[in-house]
């Protein structure tokens, strides 16, 4: 029975087999019909060339990313990564990218749409911070073109909101240093006429210290005034900057309210009056001195924690993109409550002195007054030249936080079509497909084939059969016959 | 029907021509496997009974163009050989095939006999194989079937069977017109002529409807034009050595 079915199974499959050798004209011809027309046709569609190029993203080590990284369980890192792909897609880098590059479609003419291009790129960030910038185009040169526009586009933005406060705080440097240039040649043309109006005066021994003391708070209360007012101005620049991109930020009413933030304010007073008191006994380098500063550090150390543990704890999401921003919210933040409490003790210290200066004489105390006025804005002169200088320096140093590692290439072959591919794939289909025909077409061809089919329809016994005389070679002989 | 790459207009243009005696392949080339298919078939047949041996046989098919003549003719070239005396008759008034094979005239024939214009003996022709005689068809009357049912028919069938030891008729296809069945009353067996990858399923259930209603003794059928490698060789053998005779 077993060896039956074998049998069976063996005719089949050489039935099979002689249906398809039957025709195997009909799937040669399929085959070649379908490797010529995949050749001509992959040959003439439009060719797309591909350029990559490879960049890093910078981990940053400051406080805020540890505070960052503990908040998101570790996932700071590749969040960073992903958010820059995504920003790398962005409807704003993209739209410049088009304009810079003049991208048109060929047939309308037209600037090509966000998502035309949007299609033709595939942004990819795995691990180890790397991000590929992959672009597809029919111009090989475009599409390397279109991948560096792409990263240098973004390495602009990136740059740009990472310096953001110090444009602020330049701006506001570059005004108050032309105000306190005039001011300054306006007190010394005064101090000048004064003198030759009145002969020369010598103010009196005592006189000249308290002078010179006040000279000196007043100069530190203008150094942090300007201090002041530059964190003010840097912090709105940011603020503007991060409100752009519909994040929110901690007012400074918040944090100045909050009890810790409060108490650490009113220690850092209290300290800088203990220290103003010491420095009129003492020398800058006397031990008590330096340890009363390395209090004060610390308790700005502490404030700032204070501070970040706030704004973190406020602000909503943290998108790596901002985090920068958000560090500089901080040092911010923490910098005007210090430079406040410090202006505070110097206003405190100035009233003072000045009630001492008013026992002295008249003439000798406007003299004294224009020689400190003008002491003092030369000073802040000194200071504000010395500050805009710092701002240039910092300016330049800002960089964007990405590395192009390779930078895109024309390739000279296109990656699609792919001709021998498309004809492997067309001889394939055009087998199966003639298979499948051929069986189809001995599905429908109900005419009775051999005695199988005789003995099923009819029942009548088959005599014999006789070969299509057609298809025989008569001469070759079995040997028998006459 | 579809067939694609058979050359089927073929099989036309050859029955257009005069002759068609180079298809005798038995006497042509009686070594050729389709002699030793003719010579397997004849017995099978000469098997069937033994005792009572069959001498009269019509031959027919559901369509037309499957090989019936052709198949008789080799079929009896093939008992010649063997010694035996055989009658063709050909009945196929629709088609006259039988003279074209031993390139005979069909001026006078069957029809002749039966309207008694001729007698029997003159329309007996020989056909240049010992042992082998033909009756043509004669003029092509207007009425085949009534002529082929009359008495006179069956008197020629008996003339026909005391010349010979064996006596084939060709018939027109059976589905077309009644004329095999009318026959197939006056002899002792009917072979069905089935050709490989041309008759219909349905047709040939058809065929053997019709033969069954006229009472017919069908004895067998015959696969013919049995598509095979040109090239010879075990699998030919394989094909019409291995599935003879079942019945």
């Amino acid at each position: 029975m077993e060896q039956f079915e074998q049998d069976m199974i063996e005719i089949d499959l050489r039935e099979y087999f002689s249906i398809i050798w039957h025709r195997k004209w009909f799937v040669i011809g399929a085959m070649v019909i379908a490797l010529l027309a995949s050749y001509f046709i992959s040959i003439n569609i439009t060719k797309i060339y591909q350029s990559s190029t490879l960049v890093m993203v910078k981990e940053d080590n400051g406080m805020e990313n540890l505070f960052s990284e503990q908040l998101s369980f570790g996932m700071g890192k590749n969040d960073k990564v992903g958010t820059y792909t995504e920003i790398l897609q962005s409807r704003r880098i993209l739209t410049k990218v088009i304009e810079k590059l003049d991208l048109r479609d060929l047939e309308t003419g037209e600037l090509i749409s966000i998502k035309e291009l949007r299609e033709m790129i595939s942004i990819s960030g795995g691990e180890n911070n790397l991000i590929t910038i992959t672009v597809n185009y029919s111009d090989a040169e475009m599409a390397r073109n279109i991948a560096n526009t792409i990263v240098e586009e973004f390495m602009e933005e990136n740059r740009e909101m990472n310096s953001v406060e110090l444009k602020g705080a330049d701006k506001f440097i570059t005004e108050q240093l032309a105000k306190t240039e005039s001011k300054l040649i306006e007190l010394e043309d005064r101090l000048l006429n004064y003198k030759e109006e009145h002969g020369v005066i010598l103010p009196s021994e005592q006189g000249k210290v308290t002078l010179e003391k006040l000279t000196e708070v007043e100069t530190a209360k203008a150094k942090a005034e300007v201090e002041l007012k530059q964190s003010e101005v840097s912090l709105a620049e940011v603020s503007k900057k991060l409100a752009e991109e519909d994040k929110e930020i901690t007012s400074t009413k918040v944090i100045t309210d909050n009890p810790i933030v409060k108490n650490h304010q009113q220690q850092l007073a209290n300290l800088e009056v203990e220290l103003a008191g010491l420095k009129e006994s003492y020398t800058d380098k006397h031990p008590k001195i330096l340890e009363l500063e390395k209090k004060r550090e610390e308790i700005k150390n502490r404030l700032e924690e204070a501070v970040t543990e706030i704004v973190s704890s406020k602000t909503k999401t943290i998108n790596p993109l901002y985090s920068s921003l958000k560090s500089n919210v901080i040092s911010l933040q923490t910098n005007i409550i210090a430079t406040a409490s410090q202006l505070k003790t110097y206003q405190a210290q100035i009233n003072q002195i000045k009630e001492e200066l008013s026992a002295l004489p008249e003439k000798e105390l406007a003299l004294a007054r224009l020689q400190r006025e003008s002491k003092v804005t030369e000073s802040i002169y000194t200071m504000l030249r010395q500050k805009k200088e710092e701002t240039q320096i910092q300016e330049a140093m800002k960089t964007s936080d990405i590395i192009v590692v390779d930078p895109a290439i024309a390739s000279e072959l296109p990656i699609k079509p792919n001709v021998k591919l498309n004809m492997v794939v067309a001889m394939m289909l055009a087998i199966f497909v003639a298979v499948g025909v051929i069986f189809l077409i001995e599905y429908l061809d109900t005419t009775i084939k051999d005695e199988s089919d005789v003995e099923r329809l009819t029942g009548l016994p088959v005599l014999g059969m006789t070969p299509h005389l057609d298809m025989i070679d008569h001469s070759q002989g079995y040997g028998r016959g006459e | 029907m579809f067939n694609i790459f058979k050359k089927n207009n073929k099989k036309d243009s050859r029955s257009l021509l005069k002759t068609r005696n180079n298809e005798l392949i038995v006497k042509h080339n009686p070594k050729s496997p389709a002699s030793e298919a003719y010579r397997s078939i004849r017995t099978n047949i000469s098997f069937l009974s033994p005792d009572n041996p069959l001498t009269k046989i019509a031959v027919t098919s559901s369509g037309p163009s499957e090989g019936k003549s052709l198949t008789i003719a080799n079929l009896a070239v093939s008992m010649a050989q063997n010694g035996k005396k055989v009658v063709i008759i050909d009945a196929d008034m629709r088609k006259p095939m039988q003279h074209k094979f031993y390139d005979l005239p069909n001026f006078e024939g069957l029809s002749n006999i039966l309207t008694s214009e001729i007698e029997f003996e003159d329309g007996l022709r020989e056909t240049g194989i010992d042992g082998l005689k033909v009756v043509t068809t004669g003029t092509v009357p207007p009425n085949p079937a009534e002529l082929l049912n009359s008495k006179r028919m069956e008197e020629v069938i008996k003339k026909a069977e005391k010349e010979a030891d064996m006596v084939f008729i060709d018939t027109p296809p059976v589905i077309a017109v009644t004329d095999a069945a009318v026959l197939s009353n006056k002899v002792d067996g009917i072979i069905l002529i089935v050709a490989s990858h041309q008759t219909e399923e349905q047709m040939m259930v058809r065929a053997k409807e019709n033969l069954d209603k006229a009472n017919a003794n069908i004895i067998g059928t015959i696969i013919t034009k049995y598509p095979v490698s040109t090239k010879g060789g075990y699998y030919n053998y394989y094909y019409y050595y291995g599935n003879s005779f079942k019945g």
